[in-house]
């Protein structure tokens, strides 16, 4: 089972597998 | 505090913070650790895709420009955490901990325009409110980020001399 951060971050996976730039997400770096 | 490893890298690495600063509020803890995200993230991707729910891709952006995507190998997990939030929104029963922290934090992030349009947000207010309102841990976290947007879009107003 995959933990509350892990199921944070694959609620932010957009259908081509980018990472959405989201309000919590000050300082995201998407490589 | 226990420093025991809890098999969860993004736990472990906050952890370590946590026995060896000091004694701070929830917001304090959230502005601090927002210069820990990309590793924190990194950690959290890792994971998934060590654990198979999402694979690595790279390609390149004009030969020189490396765009690294994450595709959802069969949905699983992330239809089920979104199951998970829209039964804690429809529902009036009192969510479990884990369930009111998890909207709570979706919402707070804006993750939730990612499956629901802003009417059904408008329409759904209420209720998150009433369900995020009840963990303190969430209140702080709203409360951070708020803070720091505030400080963020003060300085953009600031003159540039």
């Amino acid at each position: 089972m995959i933990g509350l951060v892990e199921e944070l971050v694959l609620l932010a996976i957009e259908d081509d597998g980018a990472i959405a730039h989201t309000a919590g997400s000050v300082g995201f770096v998407c490589e | 505090m226990s420093r025991e490893p809890t098999d969860h890298p993004v736990l472990d690495r906050v952890l370590q913070l946590l026995v060896i600063e000091e004694t701070l509020t929830v917001e304090q803890w959230v502005l601090r650790l927002a210069s820990e995200t990309p590793e924190l993230v990194r950690l959290a991707l890792k994971s998934l895709v060590g654990r198979g729910v999402l694979e690595q891709t790279e390609s390149r952006f004009l030969w020189v420009l490396r765009s690294r995507r994450y595709p959802v190998i069969d949905g699983r997990e992330q239809k089920e955490a979104k199951l998970r939030i829209l039964s804690t929104l429809l529902g009036e029963d009192l969510p479990t901990p884990h369930d009111t922290v998890l909207l709570g934090l979706a919402r707070a992030g804006g993750l939730l325009e990612a499956f629901l349009t802003s009417a059904e947000i408008a329409r759904l207010e209420g209720r998150m409110e009433q369900v995020s309102g009840i963990d303190l841990f969430v209140r702080g976290v709203e409360s951070a980020i708020r803070e720091d947007q505030v400080e963020r879009a003060r300085a953009m107003m600031l003159p540039m001399y």
